[in-house]
Formats: structure tokens, C-alpha cells, sequence
């Protein structure tokens, strides 16, 4: 579900120069002059997880040679895409809710040309000649569908060999895949139209939505003590199927659990004739009367019935409201709960455990000194804050919420310095206490309110120790062989670039950081960072209330909401020379190997099945080619696995390598991933992969903290699936795919840190 | 979610356990052979874990064979076993078998044990029994066993490149004179050496015994599972006759060390120190029985969390003179037959720093001032800790097979945390007073080329 809001939208009339024909133009921001663009072409209804993807596309193409990023679409679908539809009234979303949508993945413009006559009638070469007269277009993506021009004579081809003379390059991508076919918006008006909201919402990647005023009812359900909100029906959408639907609902910037009637509610009033969305919103009570709601709808409940007796009815809505209040405290995805200060809360709902956590994610572009001084800060503020000044009692404090752990991490993210902080704890005390509440207000407060001295810098003290501790922990990881490998291969493959600064702090910068420095570095990255905070666990609305308000408080600070926290991360467009190769030589027993291979797809996740089979077939498990062949046949190695570096779009290899065979086993390396690109393994480790992944994409829901990170991770790629929706695509990969994807992959770089002193080979 | 009841099985007794504080209820079932295996239902759960205890670790340095005579156990003997149980085949071995499952498999040794694990989704049954047959019927001739000995080297050199392992091996050796816990878990490239198939096959038929196994299942499992399960269960171990549980006598560990200081220089950015002060206790008492050996355990671990933990106002007192950091660890580690307390930081001045916190612990120690109220609070964060332990399958598995091969229930955890007092964790830790059983280890960083 998104968190877009309907106040960051401003349509824009008659801002192109020249036009003679109604075109609006929607966007975030004025439109610049003389800008050129990367434009997507396509109705775009409903912004399904196959629009996303072009989107995508679109971005990562846009962000490099600094393209303003478009859309263009119509304001109606065209009649010939109607077809087996009832025509007007059978949208997904009407015009503004689809260009929110599209401005909410990073689109700077939608423009929306009027679907008039004599555009219609336009042929291809037309069309074309029209488009790129009057933008300056460098970029134009479109589905591997796509049609266009006079009677759709235009296709992807075509447009190609048009586009082509304006010097405007052209991609078609191909269409993604749902529950084994291909995601069209189409396709999810019939499932829709079905009641099959569930599907039709995974295909979506958000859930189908209705906006609209609440308006005055009879106000019978108030004295049932279910008080509704009534609102008519957008007459630009289709209509569900009357009947019970469990939803979410937002009222401004925050989300409630709910349960909707779609329908004429023929027991109340058998003449009524317009259909109208009422919804009983749960644990929330205020006068909603002309107010604007956007109400989700999340599952289809039962069909609309006529009781003979009202008390009837009221003895079955009890029993709906029961059944919807346990589907959604059950659904386990990560849903919106609100948004303050331009910080999105999303929470993952359950009842199966004891434990909740929370990751409150912050990133901002990387700079070599400001790495230095937000690391530091980030240690500093989980020792003490100006309400445990001591870092005994900001200790204490943890450990008497039933031992409820504080922590933070930081990392690359591409281009982007990232950081997360996490609560863990149990959310119930034995005597009823709330110690997930108290430790996220401990944080939150830590955040926030530092311990900071009298000129408003951060404590002396605790800057010299944190600073001094800092540096041991730097150096310390310098001593476990295999991080200092993969953090000194890292440098090297990135030197000199935005995505090589380390993440944790340059041991020659952090002595020369003074506390004014690192004071305004850390409240700079609270005001500026794209930030969100992820929590998953057995939790009351009180508990939301809480943290939303914890997150208001940012305001204090100065937070800007527009900014950073609405970049959409995208994975980092680094174009890598020739292979390279680096050897080191240091006093250790055991050699070390990092290999790195670029050129994997930029969106990984839409392709993420694929790939999770190649890695688990390459290296990641032990089954693997790299495990079986280079570990325990050719004895070359003994730790040795690899991963995918989702931010660089990379593949590495990381292992520990028996004395004096470095080189057999950097050429085995090769080998094997050569032998996947040719096809050449095993049915039984091809098959292994797919168990495998499968395997631990269903022991996800067992692990609140896996579901959660999984959850998370994807929202922040853009691309929101649960574990079920991976299962679904996992099921179609097949070996060609993987080999597909293996020969993509151009060995970037190879850096072995070798013995001072060489063993003999095959040493024993 | 299937809300099955435990079922019975004629070949097992069954003992059905509730615990009062976490509200889990689980079975003990006990198979004529001896073998135990506990199944703790997880409703609604979709993975399934089991693990395999074995009482074989590291420590032990000889047993008696057929003949009744002494035979020597190569250092490193439990860990090489343990690799060789994964042994490859044209399948992919073990691994590989369950990787087709889609299960995920490990193992690990440490000196008291060796525990071997799985998790999947699917296939359990069919897992399990692969894993158990592994078990009790490895392949161990002399190629796969010359085979695992180059990928053991390689992972004792991963073991020294790692400067804490190193020091703490380093420790223990001087620490212990005659003890097990004086060799490292995976021995030397010289001890594997002398390990060959011949070596395996005894100390497997001696130690691997079902006998003497434990076996742990979570999961959400059906009526007819679990009957499969048992029934399964019992047709290999009634298969054949087994060894009997093998009776080990340590030898006398004396009341000394073999020297007071080592000084090691490492290819390390950060000097250190590791200090170790041997336990006599364990050798006077021994074998311990589990419930005292647990309070033991859990009221030190809740005393020094209260008096140099970082709760406490001696940890802020030494963080914020800069003579720790996030490295100290502070702990005592009580086994059946041996136990030892430790004290470990990355510090500039490791001497001073490790004689100064000494000092200042065994003033504590003296002090009539006890930390009731932080101690208090640390039973709470325990239990929060314990509970959290138990949410998941997979770490609830982890904790039973501990519990159970230490000879715990589960249900005992929470009483244990509730009755031990400090008085209990100050006699306990009499012995740090003793300084001719205190073995310091300072590590100083060597000139390296990069």
C-alpha cells in the first residue's frame, strides 16, 4: 500500500509551450526549461506491478545523464483496450489517484494528453513526429506490448525505427510475471469484478482503493454502536461486487483497520437505487462528516444479503466485524500506519509472537568526512541520552524493559550512507507492562534529545570515548581476515567513488572531527535523511499513537518533510571498466579471495526468483557448485559462499583458500559460473536451488524478524511482495533463466590477500 | 494449524511437561534403548527443526575399547567426526540429500558435545531419517577421511588468523594441565594427522551410541506425523543391539597452571588481554548435578552482570577511564567436569588494564554493598532474554537441545532465575581471590608489510 498523500499533487495547466491540443501536466515541482526527457509511454491504469517495472526502468535510466523523468498517458483509456469492459466507469483509479501514484515512484511529471479525435486518428509516424516536437526526448521505455497510433497499428518495433531519427532511444521491457501469466491491468479488472481482491491487490503491488467524501447517512449503525462512514461511489472507477470487504482506511496522514459494505443495503431501504461504500473503522472515533477517506480494500467477506430482522443483521456484522478485526490483526504484511515530519511508519500485524521489533531506516548521500562524523554520532547517541546521561542508567533503562535491546547499524546503500536503528523486546511485561512501548520511547528519545552540553554540542566526554572507541572498533575489524578482505577489495573496486566511502568511518578522518561538526552532522541527518520506520509484532493502537507522535517530534528539529524522504532508492548506475585484479600480502595463515562480478539486472526483485536460484545453484548453499566442486571435491577451499550486492547490481564471491591454491581456485570460480552459463549442471542442483529457496521463503513467516526484514526490503526496492508472491514466481524459473542471467555477469574485479609467507601447495 | 495431541508409542514412555511460565507443553519420550527425544509442539508454525546431541565433545582424551583396554583420543578427534558424518557421495552426501528437501543442515562441536541440526518446511520425516541413518551409519573409509583432513587444516588456519581465538586457545592451554579443555576443539594440523578411518570408526561406535543421544523435533505436527515419526524411530533403533552408555572418568586436573603470563604478538591492530582463572570446584564435585550446576551458571552470570556488566557503575567507571570498551566480556563458564572464569578486552595497556579490573572486580567481590536492586532488574532482562529465545522455531530447538543436553527442562529455566540469590554467585566465585590459578594472556601487535 502506498503512502502517497493527495496534498503533494499540483496539476499544472498549459505549462508546454505550443500546445494547441488540452494537455495537463501533473508533477511535485515546476517544469524546467529546457529540459530534456526520458518519457514512459502507456495508460498506466491502476499502476500495477508491470507499470512499476517500467517505471523503474525509466528512472534508472533518467538518473544518470540527468533526464527529467516522464509519463505520458491519456486522460481515457483508449476504446480498443475497452474491450470486454463496461466502458466509462470501470477504471482502477480515476486520473489524479493514477498520477499520485506514478509521482509517488520518483516520477517528476505525468503529462496527460486529452484523448481527443484527432489525436485518434494520428498515424504512427505522426504520433511520433508530434511527441518529439514538442518535448526533447532522449528516452522513451515502453511495455514489449505496447500499441499506438490510428487503429494500434504502432508497436514497440515500430516506434523503435521511428524514434530512432529524432535520436531518441527506445526500450520496450517485457511484460512481468503474476501467478504465471503476464500482469495486465485488464487482468485485474476482471479479478476485481470477481471479488478476488487478495490476487488482484498482489498484482497491484498496493491495494485497490476508494476515495471519497464522507457524507451524512441515517445514522441508524450508530445506535448498534457500529457508527459508519458513508461515501459515494467515484462513478470514474469499477464497482465491486456488493458485499463485506475487510479494509484499511486513511484519514489524512493516518491508517485504521476497518470493515466496508459496498452495496444498497437492502435491508435498511429497499428502494435504494445508488450503491454507497459505508465503513466501521476500528478502535477510532471522531466526526468524520466531509471529510476525505482513501478506504483499502483488502479482502472480500461475504456478499451483500437482505435480512428479515435487523437485529438479524446486527448479530451477523458483529460476527463480520469479529472475522475481519482477526484477518487483519493476522495478515502479517506490512502495511502503512501513518506519516509524520515525511517519515512513512509501516507496521507487519501478528499474533504468534511474543516479541516485536522495529527498524527505523535513515539514508543520505555518502560524503567522505560527514561518513566519518555520522558514525561516530550514531555510537555516541545509543550510549547516553539528556534523560539517562550516564551510560550506566541509559543502560539500566534497556535491561528493565525486560531486557529489550537498542542497537544500530550502518552501511553502504549504492550512493548512500545508510543507517538502522532497532528496538527488539517483548511486548508484554508479566505484569502487564509494556516494554516494546518504553524501549521505542527510548530510543526515540535518544535520537532526538542527545546528551548534548550547554552550547548545545555533544558531550565532551562522551565524544572523546566514543571517538577513541570508534577507532578500536575499526581497527578490530581490520583483524577478522575475511571483513578485512571484503572491506579492503570493496575500496578498491570503488575507489574514488561515491559508493566506495566506507560506510563506518575513516580511521585517518575520525581524530580530526571536532564536535561542532559531528553535533551538525547528526542533526542534519535527521532532518534531511529519507527515513522510515518498519515495526512488526503484537501491538495495540496505542502503541501507534505513540510512535506517530514519537515522529511529529522530528518537527522540532527542523525536519524537512519534501525533501530526502521522498528519494526512491535506486540500485547505483556504476559503469565498470576492463576486469581488474589486486594482490596483498599480510601476515596471515589462510589466503583470502573476493571476487566480484557485475551486470545483474539494476531491479534484482523483479527478477528476484532467478537470481536467488542462481545464487543458492552458485555458491549460497551447500549443494552449491562452489560448496560441492571447489570446497569438497577439488579440496581448494574452506569457507567459501556468494552473495548478491543488490546496490551495485553485483554478484561476489568471498573465501578462505587452502594454502597455495589461489589460483586453481580462482579459475574454478570461473569455471563453475561458466558451467551455469552454459547450462552445464545438474538437474538435482538445479532442483536443490529451487528447494531451497522455496525452503526458506516458507520458513520466512516462522521468523517474525525475517518476514519483517524481507518485508522491509522490498518496500524500500520499491517493490512490495510478501514471501507467498516470491513462492508464486520461484515456481516458473527454469534453468534456462538462470543461465540467462549467469551470462550477464562480466567479472568486474579479483582481489586475493596472500601469506607473507607462501605455504606449499596442497598442504595438509 | 494443527492443535494434534502427543501421541503414545508402546517402544517410548512418555512423560508429558508443561512450563508454567512461557505456557509451552511438550512430550519426553523415552526409548527402551535409552535414547531420549523430546517433541515440543509449535501450532501454526510452518518450519520444522530437529536436532541430534551427542555427549561426545572435544575434552575427551581416551576411552576403553572391546578389549578393556585405554586407547588415546587424538585432539581434534569429535570435530573430524563430526565433518566426516557430512561425508560427499554422488548425491552430494548428506548436504546434499537434504538440500534436495530443502532443508538446511549444520553441526557444531564444542568441548562437551557435538550437536548436529536441520530445519525445512517439507519433507521432514523423510529429512530426519536420512540424518539419523547418517548418524548411526557414516560412511568413514580412509578417502573421505583424507579428504576432510586438507578441509579441517584450512579451517584451524581460518581459526588462527582469528587473533581471539587464537589468544583464548592460547589461554586455556596454560590454563589446564592435564584436562581436555586444555587442547583446542578442532586439535592441530599434527593431532589430525594422526586421525585416520580405524581411529573414527571406534570412537563412533563407543560415543555415537542412541543410547546416549538426544534428540529434539519443534514443529506443527500431526497426529499421523508424529506416529510415523515414533514408529520409525523405533524400527532403527530396534534394528540392532547398541553400545552401552560409555562411563568417562577425567583425569585429576591440578590446582595449578602451567604458567602465570603469556605474552603473544599477533598480526593485530589492537593489543588485548584474555585473563583466566581455573575453577577447582567441578573437580571436588563432580559430576555436578544439573540443577545446581544450572543456578551456578545463572546467578554468576546475573551477579557479574550486575557488578562489571554494563548495567553496572564499575563498567561506566572503566568504559569512561578508557581502559574498555565494547569488547570486555566478563564470565564465568561452568561445564560438568571443568569450569573457569574470563576476562577479555582490545585496551592500549593490556597488563595494567587486566590487573586494575581485577582488582576492582575482587573488591566487589569483598564489598559488603550488594547490587540488589541492579540484580533484580537483571533476573527481569533474563527472563525478557528467555522468552525471546523461545519465540521461533528454530532458536526454541537451539534452547531445548542445550537445555536438554545439560540435563535442564525448559521449565526449570524461569524457577532457576527466580530463586538464585547473590549470596550463591559471591561463594561461587570465591576462587577468582586465587591468583595461583590465574593464567593471563597479553596479546601485542607484531610489525606486519601490506
Amino acid at each position: 500500500m502506498t503512502a502517497i498523500l493527495p496534498d503533494k499533487l499540483k496539476k499544472i495547466a498549459g505549462i508546454i509551450p505550443q500546445s494547441t491540443e488540452e494537455l495537463a501536466v501533473w508533477g511535485n515541482k515546476e517544469l524546467p526549461e529546457q529540459a530534456s526527457f526520458g518519457l514512459a509511454l502507456g495508460f498506466f491504469d491502476g499502476v500495477h506491478k508491470g507499470h512499476r517495472a517500467l517505471l523503474d526502468r525509466l528512472l534508472w535510466h533518467c538518473k544518470e545523464p540527468q533526464l527529467c523523468s516522464a509519463v505520458y498517458t491519456f486522460d481515457e483509456l483508449p476504446k480498443a483496450s475497452l474491450i470486454g469492459t463496461a466502458g466509462s466507469g470501470s477504471r482502477i483509479q480515476n486520473a489524479q489517484r493514477r498520477a499520485a501514484y506514478i509521482l509517488d515512484e520518483g516520477i517528476d511529471f505525468v503529462f496527460e494528453q486529452v484523448f481527443t479525435p484527432a489525436i485518434q486518428s494520428l498515424e504512427p509516424e505522426t504520433f511520433v513526429d508530434y511527441l518529439c516536437q514538442r518535448l526533447r526526448i532522449k528516452y522513451i521505455v515502453v511495455g514489449d506490448d505496447f500499441r499506438f497510433g490510428k487503429a494500434r497499428k504502432g508497436d514497440s518495433q515500430l516506434l523503435k525505427s521511428l524514434a530512432e531519427k529524432h535520436g531518441t532511444l527506445v526500450e520496450a521491457v517485457a511484460q512481468v510475471q503474476g501467478g504465471g501469466q503476464a500482469i495486465s491491468s485488464s487482468r485485474i479488472r476482471a479479478l476485481l469484478k470477481e471479488g478476488r481482491i487478495e490476487e488482484a491487490n498482489r498484482l497491484l503491488g498496493h491495494p485497490f482503493s476508494i476515495v471519497g467524501t464522507v457524507i451524512r447517512g441515517r445514522g441508524l449503525a450508530r445506535t448498534w454502536g457500529m457508527p459508519t462512514c458513508n461515501m459515494r461511489l467515484d462513478p470514474e472507477q469499477l464497482v465491486l461486487p456488493f458485499g463485506v470487504y475487510a479494509s484499511r482506511t486513511r484519514i489524512g496522514r493516518r491508517y485504521y483497520n476497518s470493515i466496508s459494505n459496498i452495496g444498497l443495503r437492502p435491508t435498511l431501504n429497499a428502494n435504494e437505487k445508488e450503491p454507497l461504500l459505508e465503513t466501521y473503522l476500528f478502535d477510532m472515533s471522531a466526526d468524520l462528516y466531509d471529510q476525505e477517506l482513501e478506504v483499502f480494500i483488502l479482502k472480500f467477506q461475504r456478499e451483500e444479503s437482505h435480512f428479515a430482522k435487523l437485529e438479524e443483521m446486527v448479530e451477523v456484522m458483529r460476527d463480520d466485524i469479529s472475522d475481519s478485526r482477526t484477518y487483519l490483526a493476522e495478515q502479517e504484511r506490512l502495511q502503512p500506519v501513518g506519516k509524520a515530519c515525511g517519515i512513512p511508519y509501516y507496521h507487519l500485524a501478528t499474533t504468534r509472537f511474543t516479541q516485536a521489533y522495529l527498524h527505523f531506516c535513515l539514508s543520505i548521500p555518502a560524503d567522505s568526512r560527514k561518513n566519518s562524523a555520522r558514525s561516530l554520532a550514531m555510537r555516541m547517541v545509543l550510549q547516553a541520552s539528556a534523560a539517562y546521561p550516564g551510560r550506566q542508567a541509559f543502560s539500566l533503562a534497556q535491561d528493565e524493559q525486560y531486557g529489550a535491546s537498542l542497537d544500530a547499524y550502518n552501511d553502504n546503500e549504492g550512493e548512500r550512507q545508510a543507517f538502522e536503528f532497532t528496538v527488539e523486546g517483548i511486548t508484554r511485561g508479566m505484569h502487564d507492562e509494556t516494554p516494546f512501548q518504553n524501549a521505542t520511547l527510548l530510543l526515540f528519545h535518544a535520537l532526538r534529545k542527545p546528551l548534548l552540553d550547554a552550547n548545545g554540542l555533544f558531550d565532551e566526554s562522551l565524544f572523546l570515548t566514543e571517538q577513541n572507541n570508534l577507532l578500536t572498533e575499526l581497527k578490530s575489524r581490520m583483524q577478522n581476515k575475511a571483513k578485512y578482505a571484503y572491506d579492503r577489495s570493496f575500496s578498491l573496486l570503488l575507489d574514488g567513488l561515491r559508493e566506495g566511502i566506507s560506510p563506518k568511518g575513516d580511521p585517518d578522518v575520525i581524530p580530526t572531527l571536532t564536535r561542532e561538526e559531528v553535533t551538525q552532522a547528526w542533526f542534519e541527518l535527521l532532518r534531511e535523511a529519507r527515513a522510515a520506520v518498519y515495526v512488526a509484532g503484537n501491538l495495540p493502537t496505542t502503541y501507534h499513537d505513540v510512535l506517530l507522535h514519537e515522529l511529529e517530534a522530528f518537527a522540532t528539529l527542523n525536519r524537512k518533510v519534501e525533501a530526502e524522504s521522498q528519494v526512491r532508492l535506486l540500485p547505483s548506475s556504476l559503469k565498470l571498466e576492463e576486469a581488474r585484479e589486486a594482490s596483498e600480502y599480510k601476515d596471515i595463515e589462510q589466503t583470502r579471495l573476493v571476487m566480484y562480478w557485475s551486470g545483474l539486472e539494476p531491479f534484482p526483485l523483479i527478477k528476484g526468483s532467478v537470481l536467488n536460484v542462481l545464487n543458492s545453484l552458485y555458491g549460497a548453499d551447500s549443494h552449491s557448485l562452489l560448496f560441492e566442486m571447489v570446497r569438497e571435491t577439488h579440496g581448494l577451499a574452506y569457507s567459501i559462499h556468494s552473495q548478491v550486492l543488490r546496490h551495485l547490481s553485483m554478484l561476489m564471491v568471498s573465501a578462505g583458500i587452502n594454502g597455495g591454491q589461489i589460483d586453481q581456485a580462482i579459475e574454478d570460480c570461473r569455471n563453475q559460473l561458466q558451467a551455469i552459463c552454459e547450462g552445464k549442471f545438474s538437474e538435482r542442483h538445479f532442483q536443490s536451488s529451487v528447494a531451497m529457496v522455496e525452503s526458506k521463503l516458507l520458513a520466512l513467516s516462522d521468523s517474525l524478524h525475517g518476514q519483517l526484514l524481507y518485508q522491509m526490503n522490498a518496500l524500500e526496492a520499491g517493490h512490495p511482495q510478501d514471501s507467498k508472491e516470491a513462492l508464486e514466481a520461484l515456481a516458473t524459473v527454469r534453468p534456462e533463466d538462470v543461465s540467462t542471467m549467469a551470462s550477464g555477469l562480466r567479472e568486474a574485479f579479483v582481489y586475493k590477500l596472500l601469506p607473507l609467507v607462501q605455504p606449499e601447495v596442497g598442504v595438509e | 494449524m494443527s492443535k494434534a495431541a502427543l501421541v503414545q508409542h508402546d517402544a517410548f514412555n512418555l512423560d508429558i511437561k508443561t512450563d508454567p511460565f512461557s505456557g509451552l507443553s511438550y512430550g519426553e519420550y523415552q526409548h527402551r534403548c535409552g535414547l531420549r527425544l523430546l517433541l515440543q509442539p509449535k501450532p501454526g508454525f510452518v518450519r520444522k527443526f530437529a536436532a541430534f546431541g551427542i555427549p561426545f565433545g572435544s575434552i575427551y582424551k581416551n576411552y576403553i575399547d572391546e578389549e578393556g583396554q585405554s586407547r588415546a583420543i587424538p585432539a581434534g578427534s569429535a570435530h573430524y567426526l563430526e565433518h566426516c558424518i557430512f561425508s560427499r557421495d554422488d548425491e552430494g552426501g548428506l548436504m546434499g540429500k537434504l538440500s534436495a528437501l530443502g532443508c538446511q543442515a549444520n553441526a557444531y562441536t564444542s568441548y562437551v558435545q557435538t550437536v548436529y541440526y536441520f530445519s525445512g518446511t517439507a519433507a521432514f520425516g523423510e529429512a530426519f531419517h536420512i540424518y539419523l541413518d547418517a548418524l548411526l551409519h557414516p560412511y568413514l573409509e580412509e578417502d573421505r577421511v583424507i579428504a576432510e583432513r586438507g578441509i579441517i587444516g584450512a579451517e584451524l588456519d581460518m581459526y588462527k588468523d582469528d587473533p581471539d581465538s587464537f589468544a583464548f586457545h592460547s589461554l586455556m592451554n596454560k590454563l589446564y594441565l592435564l584436562h581436555g579443555a586444555k587442547d583446542d576443539i578442532g586439535g592441530t594440523r599434527e593431532s589430525i594427522a594422526t586421525i585416520d578411518a580405524q581411529t573414527l570408526k571406534q570412537i563412533w561406535a563407543r560415543f555415537y551410541s542412541p543410547s546416549q543421544m538426544q534428540i529434539v523435533v519443534v514443529g506443527d505436527f500431526s497426529e499421523d506425523e508424529q506416529k510415523t515419526l515414533l514408529r520409525e524411530l523405533d524400527r532403527v533403533l530396534s534394528a540392532q543391539n547398541w553400545a552401552a552408555a560409555v562411563r568417562y572418568r577425567h583425569p585429576e586436573e591440578p590446582a595449578a597452571v602451567e604458567v602465570a603470563e603469556l605474552r603473544l604478538e599477533l598480526a593485530v591492530e589492537n593489543p588485548s588481554f584474555i585473563l583466566g582463572i581455573k575453577d577447582p570446584y567441578p573437580f571436588t564435585k563432580a559430576p555436578l548435578d544439573p540443577i545446581a550446576l544450572g543456578k551456578r551458571t545463572m546467578s554468576t552470570a546475573l551477579y557479574l552482570d550486575s557488578i562489571i556488566g554494563e548495567g553496572s557503575s564499575l563498567y561506566t567507571k572503566l568504559y569512561e577511564e578508557g581502559l574498555i570498551n565494547d569488547s570486555f566480556t566478563a564470565q564465568y563458564l561452568c561445564e560438568d567436569s571443568f569450569a573457569f572464569f574470563l576476562l577479555s578486552c582490545e585496551t592500549e595497556q593490556p597488563a595494567e588494564a587486566a590487573e586494575r579490573i581485577l582488582e576492582l572486580l575482587r573488591a566487589e567481590l569483598n564489598s559488603a554493598q550488594e547490587p540488589g536492586e541492579i540484580f533484580a532488574i537483571q533476573k527481569k532482562a533474563s527472563l525478557g532474554h528467555l522468552l525471546r529465545a523461545i519465540d521461533g522455531v528454530d532458536s526454541l530447538g537451539m534452547t531445548l537441545v542445550q537445555a536438554h543436553m545439560a540435563g535442564l527442562e525448559l521449565a526449570e529455566y524461569a524457577k532457576i532465575i527466580d530463586q538464585v540469590s547473590i549470596a550463591e554467585a559471591k561463594a561461587s566465585l570465591s576462587f577468582l581471590q586465587n591468583d595461583a590459578l590465574r593464567v593471563t594472556v597479553l596479546v601485542a601487535a607484531k610489525g606486519e608489510t601490506t
